[in-house]
């Protein structure tokens, strides 16, 4: 649609111009930016890289000489720390571009401390680096989902492709606000080309397109008679909340099991903060395509004086096919 | 103030008319018209110099002003026709039809000084542009256009380049009422809003009224634009006519039956499509194009000296389609929207102090979407539906029973059917094994049927010489699915005469907006969708209050005026972050309510409607913000037309009967716009967590600024009497200096792998030619 419309413009700015300008922006000092998203299944990790501003000349660097600091109910755990044993890197993705357009690889460092996050714990962190201002954040870990009934119905017909319905069902924690994200994957093995030319088998996974009629999920794609279609839902409680919430997903799907392929179901518990932060990225990857002139949308942050996101989740796994 | 407070209110108001009405006075009345061609004339001036007691013509060209007995002066005046004096001996009521000659000598500006000018009249923030005058403005293409003209005015803002939407005071483009003959017109813009769908040849009259509203209107928080239709030649067959770069128009009107039935039907269309199809190859495979027409059509029935009959309709429809054809592959796509729109009114005379209108309209505005694509193994079919349509009825009375009152009331009602958004989608596959066929509607929104009524009271008061006031009460009614939404919107404007040359005036109005329109774009798109207030989305609120001070200078020859506003406004919409049009789960669901604004400005006006140079010299400063709890996270930013300066000088010049020029200088504030302000890495995504995305941080919403717009463009007109008809050559140049002025800008790299920012820009220097007959 926004490619047909730009069309049409198109043939009335017969004579668009473009020059480089001098804009009036508020001027830019560089910030530290804190990302990390806590799992009760992990050792708490987060990195930190830097701001540049829109017409400042340098690079995002991942910044391995932070002081961070980690407290647990805001007593102090410990500093995390960077091991430069085990260096890793990472592919870097333009603003609004497809995940398999990433090209460029940057080292990155990640801060870590040797401690499994506790459920209903409040974890705090400090950063301070003498080349910018110290930032801080907060988030509570959520309860893991209470998952009480879990059911595949399989309408698959005759052909190639399996169709099949998936209903589960969790109780609600009335007395917080809960935030889920639900996600169904196919492991699968594949074949990619080394640098010599030779094929080598990895273990892929994807996200199958889930649909659904349920008034929770508020996002997705209307699609044949759902409401819904998407490959992961966000949701909140706000409509059941304390509740007995049922679920109904409708998916199709194709497995080899000679390639012992097999697909997991993934529940997530989140944190406000993390749900606020994938909510705000979905929602710019969507702007991408909306009408010409849309607002762009900020993505969520709770690092003060900084960016990123420092916030935790609780996912569970189940393997439901075979 | 309470309801009870307002039920006093209008209760003072009527003990205050009754008890004068027990003096003895005498009215006159008639209607005011053209000599020429019978049509009646909108403002004439009709006052008493004596009395220091003056009304003007209504919207069908009818006064009546009541006096006490005696002999008295009534002047008739209008802007390009002769003065007319009439000298009446008041011992009873009286009918007074008068005809105006129009003037070929120019007006004499020294004989302004006593006219109801702008300083006279009770009412704030309106101005009306004579169409003349929007005629010799030098527009883009040498399309004249209205909208194009209201945005000159001060407290008026454009949107984007070359685009007819305008902003009246931090309003959004759905605040403005445009009402055509009284109805209200949804979409105003051709060819995505580089043009406006009202075709000057068919316009007598254009007013706009930016605040201090009268009790008359409601339905929009920000402004009324009232548009008016010729009426047609009563005596004799009268037509014009023009060929454009990109339109051609004609306009003809007269008489069925002399001085008792006339009409006018003129039409317009663009012929880009016509040239380009021509030109094109016919095995090219693409044919399609793109175009817009409207036609305006207006029956002017004169029943008896009490009853006239207007019957008006309005068909404009913008429409692009596009066919490829590729060996078995056809795509297509057509893409259109229009308003409809007509209107049955009957004036009636009940007496001399009271007049009556009656109207009833129908309004549609729709646009959609087709899209198909067929390879031979599939076909892939979808249409797309939006809009709206109202049938409506309304009466209004106008009673003067003495010279301190003239009192106006009136109810409406109209019923509006929306449809919001409806996908059909057909799709098959028939490939022998497992054969697919989904053809299904998705509803983006139900149909939503809604009443919208109001009644409403106003009495202009005469308080002494120097005070004059109008109070007024619009009681709006407007109920959809099992909710209804009352709301009590007093109304107040006054005016207090300093001396002769001076006053000051102040308003207050309170305005409530049972529609919304979702929108998402700066250019006019016709995705624009207009919706309802719902039981979760309530209507629109504003309040807002404006002071003035307002002068003649050189003996009238020249109006001033200083006025100040301060609005705010409630419940605003607008789509959540990262909606759109085409979004999932409903319209409902995809927006932000609550929404708070607030606008605040200084408007400066000096205009000259008469001499062989006329036009207007308007600057604006002002503020306008916005405020949603979870849109730039929750705090104020500026609006995206927040304009901190807007000057616009507007300029006429006659040298002779042969040859005139106009010209206009525009300058703008740069729009505020949320620009990249820096980039940052994003938490790990992907499916395998396996990528970093560079994210752009924003800042506040709106915290940029494009840079400064402004324009001078300059048109010339060559007349010549020819046997029969007068004809005209018109050169002018849009953007003479050839200013870059920003259409949107975007953050890129240069050769050099820096960051810059780049602006686009549409219209460099445009020449125009445009030929055009009046016979």
């Amino acid at each position: 649609m926004k490619k047909i419309l730009i069309f049409l413009c198109s043939i009335f700015i017969f004579s668009c111009q473009e020059q480089v300008v001098e804009l009036e922006i508020p001027g830019h000092t560089p910030f530290l930016v804190v990302n990390g998203i806590l799992d009760t299944d992990s050792i708490m990790s987060l990195h930190v890289s830097n701001s540049v501003g829109a017409f400042q000349q340098g690079e995002i660097n991942s910044i391995s000489d932070a002081n961070v600091l980690l407290y647990e109910n805001d007593n102090l755990l410990g500093e995390m720390s960077v091991d430069f044993n085990n260096l890793d890197s990472i592919y870097i993705l333009e603003q609004s571009g497809y995940w398999w357009g990433a090209d460029q690889i940057e080292p990155i460092y990640y801060y870590t401390f040797d401690a499994l996050p506790q459920v209903g714990s409040t974890y705090s962190i400090e950063v301070d680096h003498p080349s910018f201002e110290s930032v801080s954040a907060e988030t509570t870990v959520p309860e893991e989902i209470d998952l009480t009934e879990l059911e595949i119905l399989d309408n698959s017909d005759l052909s190639d492709v399996y169709v099949s319905t998936l209903n589960l069902s969790f109780f609600d924690d009335p007395s917080v606000n809960n935030y889920y994200r639900i996600s169904l994957y196919v492991h699968t093995s594949g074949e990619v080309e080394d640098e010599d030319g030779e094929f080598e088998s990895v273990k892929k996974s994807y996200p199958l397109i889930l649909y659904s009629n349920d008034p929770s999920f508020s996002q997705g794609i209307p699609w044949d008679g759902y409401s819904f279609s998407g490959r992961r839902v966000f949701f909140s409680d706000d409509l059941f909340n304390g509740t007995q919430k049922e679920i109904s997903f409708d998916f199709e799907y194709k497995i080899d099991s000679e390639m012992n392929d097999s697909i997991f179901l993934q529940l997530t518990s989140f944190s406000e903060e993390a749900f606020n932060y994938y909510n705000s990225m979905e929602a710019n990857d969507d702007s991408f395509f909306s009408d010409i002139g849309t607002e762009p949308v900020p993505i969520f942050t709770n690092i003060e004086n900084g960016a990123g996101v420092f916030a935790s989740g609780k996912s569970v796994y189940f393997q439901v096919i075979p | 103030m309470d309801l009870n407070k307002k039920i006093l209110f209008v209760f003072v108001l009527f003990f205050n008319v009754f008890f004068a009405l027990s003096q003895e006075f005498f009215t006159v009345s008639g209607f005011v018209e053209d000599s020429a061609s019978g049509e009646t004339l909108i403002g004439v001036n009709v006052y008493s110099n004596n009395l220091q007691v003056g009304t003007t013509t209504n919207s069908f060209g009818f006064f009546s002003i009541t006096l006490p007995k005696g002999e008295i002066d009534l002047n008739f005046s209008f802007i390009g026709y002769e003065d007319f004096i009439e000298k009446v001996n008041l011992t009873t009521n009286k009918k007074l039809n008068v005809e105006l000659v129009f003037s070929s000598q120019l007006m004499d500006e020294v004989t302004l000084e006593s006219k109801v000018s702008n300083v006279k009249t009770t009412q704030t923030s309106v101005i009306s542009v004579p169409v003349k005058q929007i005629k010799s403005i030098p527009m883009l293409l040498g399309e004249v256009d209205i909208l194009k003209s209201i945005q000159l005015l001060p407290g008026v803002q454009s949107g984007n380049e070359g685009t007819s939407g305008f902003y009246v005071r931090g309003g959004g483009p759905d605040q403005n009422l445009i009402l055509l003959d009284g109805v209200p017109v949804y979409n105003s813009s051709h060819l995505f809003g580089f043009f406006s769908v009202f075709n000057a040849d068919a316009i007598k009259n254009v007013k706009l009224t930016k605040g201090g509203f009268p009790a008359r209107f409601g339905g929009r928080l920000s402004s009324v634009l009232e548009i008016d239709m010729k009426e047609g030649n009563m005596r004799e067959l009268k037509g014009e006519g023009s060929l454009g770069l990109i339109s051609s128009k004609l306009a003809i009107e007269g008489p069925i039956i002399k001085d008792k039935v006339s009409f006018i039907v003129s039409g317009r269309r663009t012929y880009a499509d016509l040239l380009l199809n021509s030109l094109n190859p016919a095995d090219s495979g693409v044919d399609g194009g793109y175009y817009f027409y409207d036609l305006n059509a207006k029956l002017n029935y004169k029943v008896s000296e009490k009853d006239r009959l207007y019957l008006s309709g309005y068909f404009g429809d913008d429409i692009f389609g596009l066919n490829f054809i590729d060996n078995s592959d056809e795509f297509n796509f057509g893409l259109g929207w229009g308003n409809k729109t007509a209107t049955l009114r009957w004036n009636h005379l009940f007496s001399d102090k009271l007049f009556s209108n009656t109207t009833f309209t129908y309004s549609r505005y729709a646009f959609d979407i087709d899209q198909g694509f067929n390879s031979g193994d599939y076909d892939l079919r979808f249409g797309y539906i939006s809009g709206l349509k109202d049938f409506g009825s309304r009466v209004d009375f106008e009673f003067s029973p003495n010279p301190s009152h003239s009192i106006k009331f009136g109810s409406s009602y109209t019923y509006h059917d929306f449809f919001p958004g409806q996908l059909d989608l057909d799709f098959e596959y028939p490939n022998g094994v497992s054969d697919v066929d989904i053809d299904t509607v998705f509803y983006f929104s139900e149909d939503l049927v809604a009443h919208d009524a109001f009644f409403y009271v106003e009495d202009e008061i005469k308080f002494s010489e120097r005070l004059k006031a109008n109070f007024g009460l619009h009681a709006g009614l407007f109920s959809i699915r099992n909710n209804s939404y009352f709301k009590l919107q007093p109304r107040f404007s006054g005016r207090y005469m300093l001396d002769d040359k001076w006053s000051i005036k102040c308003s207050y109005a309170e305005m409530q907006q049972n529609l919304h329109l979702l929108t998402n774009s700066s250019v006019g798109l016709p995705t624009d969708i207009w919706v309802p207030s719902t039981d979760s989305v309530p209507p629109q609120q504003s309040r807002q209050v404006a002071m003035s001070i307002n002068t003649n200078l050189f003996n009238g020859a020249l109006e001033a005026s200083l006025e100040g506003y301060y609005k705010t406004m409630n419940d605003l919409i607008s789509y959540k972050e990262g909606s759109s049009f085409f979004d999932a789960t409903g319209w409902e669901s995809s927006i932000e309510t609550g929404g708070k604004g607030r606008s605040y400005g200084l408007e400066l006006f000096l205009q000259k409607n008469n001499g062989k140079t006329t036009g207007w010299i308007g600057y604006t400063l002002s503020w306008s913000d916005r405020k949603f709890d979870n849109i730039n996270f929750g705090d104020w930013y500026s609006y995206k037309y927040d304009r901190r300066h807007d000057i616009s000088l507007v300029l006429s010049h006659v040298f002779s009967d042969r040859l005139d020029i106009g010209a206009t200088w525009v300058y703008g504030t740069g729009n505020a716009i949320t620009f990249p302000q820096a980039t940052y890495w994003s938490f790990e995504g992907g499916p395998n967590g396996d990528y970093i995305q560079t994210i752009e941080y924003y800042g506040n919403r709106n915290s940029s600024r494009m840079n400064p717009y402004h324009r001078f463009d300059f048109g010339v007109n060559f007349h010549k009497q020819k046997k029969g008809y007068k004809r005209t050559w018109n050169l002018s140049v849009y953007n003479l200096y050839n200013r870059q002025n920003p259409f949107f800008v975007y953050l890129a790299q240069n050769d050099n792998n820096e960051n810059v920012a780049r602006q686009v820009s549409l219209f460099p220097i445009i020449p125009t030619i445009t030929y055009s007959i009046k016979f």
